[in-house]
């Protein structure tokens, strides 16, 4: 069987095409608390959230260079609720002046059958991997604070070990396409947690070394 | 509850009580309306605000009571009578409602923790007291100055300490959002 073309644009199926405008940074362990401080006075009034979530990507190669990736994602903390499956284009390459990561995002909420769906429709599970931490949220921004560990037995989410001594902020809105001033409010939102953090846009393909 | 008995034995100190009395009703009306409608965008100042003013209107009226031309009220009793008088807030003037709008005591468990308090406030004696207060006062004083005057040598002496306690590594951004993204630096 033909592999899909994964080079075209998934099939939103006449709904509005979301985009996730991003901004990520990090924290060291010891500026956590003051880092959540800051976060709680500056974001709704809510009470403190915490999520332990375990994420698994799965890729399907195709013939052409890159692999189509999907993220399927399950909270722990509610093993019950339903998986959160995920799709995030290649970022825009728009104006530089433009303040955060614009991609393409489609979000669809799945049943617990969902890692056997994917494999019998040809996807392999690339990595895995556990987040666990804070979310805060301000108007349509939200900002996550989580801490990310390796799993080492393949499907043990017990057996962990953190990726890094630090904790992964983002920020990050769900906009529909078009929208350009939400860049401006989360850059200045961003301005509030520094010197703390320093969010910034951080196109992950630059990254390579 | 209109004071319209005491009004009457007063003669013409009682009008301007009535008025003041109708000033904290007023008082009272927009608030409760506040606090039931826009209780999302209320904040906590606005909410101070509120409660200064009906002290105050409380205030007049307990300097209005205390006034020797005013006669005293202690052998009259107030009755909220029934719906004309008070609008059909009090519907029946039942033995439900006794308790609560003929209170002149507050409740015993109240009083307890009031004589707790003051008890303890005797054994410390005045002395430590007043210097407790003094030492409040001090910060408090500190604290509004500090806030209140921002000072371009903070900034500097600020910029010091962050640069001895980063709050961030550079290195471990890129290497958590090269995890993310692509599980690179990861294995």
């Amino acid at each position: 069987m033909e592999a899909p073309p994964v080079t075209s644009m998934p099939v939103t199926g006449g709904a509005v095409n979301m985009m996730e405008y991003l901004l990520q940074g990090s924290v060291l362990d010891q500026a956590l608390e003051s880092l959540l401080h800051r976060l709680r006075g500056l974001s709704d009034n809510m009470d403190p959230e915490t999520f332990t979530d375990h994420e698994l990507v799965y890729l399907l190669k195709g013939q052409q260079g890159n692999p189509f990736i999907l993220r399927a994602r399950r909270s722990l903390s509610h093993p019950t609720s339903p998986w959160h499956l995920r799709y995030l284009g290649q970022p825009e390459v728009g104006d530089k002046s433009r303040h955060a990561l614009v991609r393409n995002c489609v979000d669809v909420a799945a049943s617990h059958s969902l890692p056997e769906f994917l494999n019998e429709m040809g996807f392999r599970m690339d990595h895995e991997f556990t987040a666990n931490g804070h979310i805060f949220r301000k108007g349509v921004m939200k900002i996550v604070v989580s801490k990310l560990s390796r799993i080492l037995v393949p499907g043990n989410t017990d057996n962990t070990e953190r990726l890094s001594l630090s904790y992964l902020v983002e920020l990050s809105v769900l906009a529909p396409a078009g929208q350009d001033t939400v860049s401006e409010d989360m850059r200045s939102f961003a301005e509030q947690l520094k010197p703390l953090v320093h969010l910034e846009k951080i196109d992950p393909s630059k990254q390579r070394h | 509850m209109r004071a319209s008995a005491g009004g009457e034995a007063a003669g013409g100190g009682g009008g301007s009580l009535i008025s003041r009395v109708a000033h904290v009703k007023n008082a009272l009306l927009i608030f409760i309306f506040k606090l039931e409608n826009e209780y999302e965008r209320l904040t906590w100042p606005s909410v101070l605000d509120n409660f200064a003013l009906l002290s105050s209107q409380l205030n007049t009226i307990n300097k209005l009571l205390k006034n020797e031309k005013t006669p005293s009220f202690r052998n009259q009793v107030i009755i909220p009578l029934l719906l004309k008088l008070t609008e059909q807030r009090v519907p029946v003037f039942s033995h439900e409602i006794v308790p609560d709008y003929l209170r002149t005591k507050p409740d015993p468990e109240v009083e307890e923790q009031e004589k707790q308090l003051s008890v303890e406030a005797a054994r410390i004696g005045p002395e430590v007291a007043q210097k407790q207060i003094q030492t409040l006062n001090k910060l408090c004083s500190n604290l509004l100055e500090k806030l209140n005057n921002p000072r371009d040598d903070r900034d500097s002496e600020t910029a010091a300490i962050r640069q001895s306690k980063p709050s961030f590594n550079p290195a471990d951004t890129n290497a958590l959002v090269g995890a993310v993204a692509l599980w690179e630096g990861a294995l």
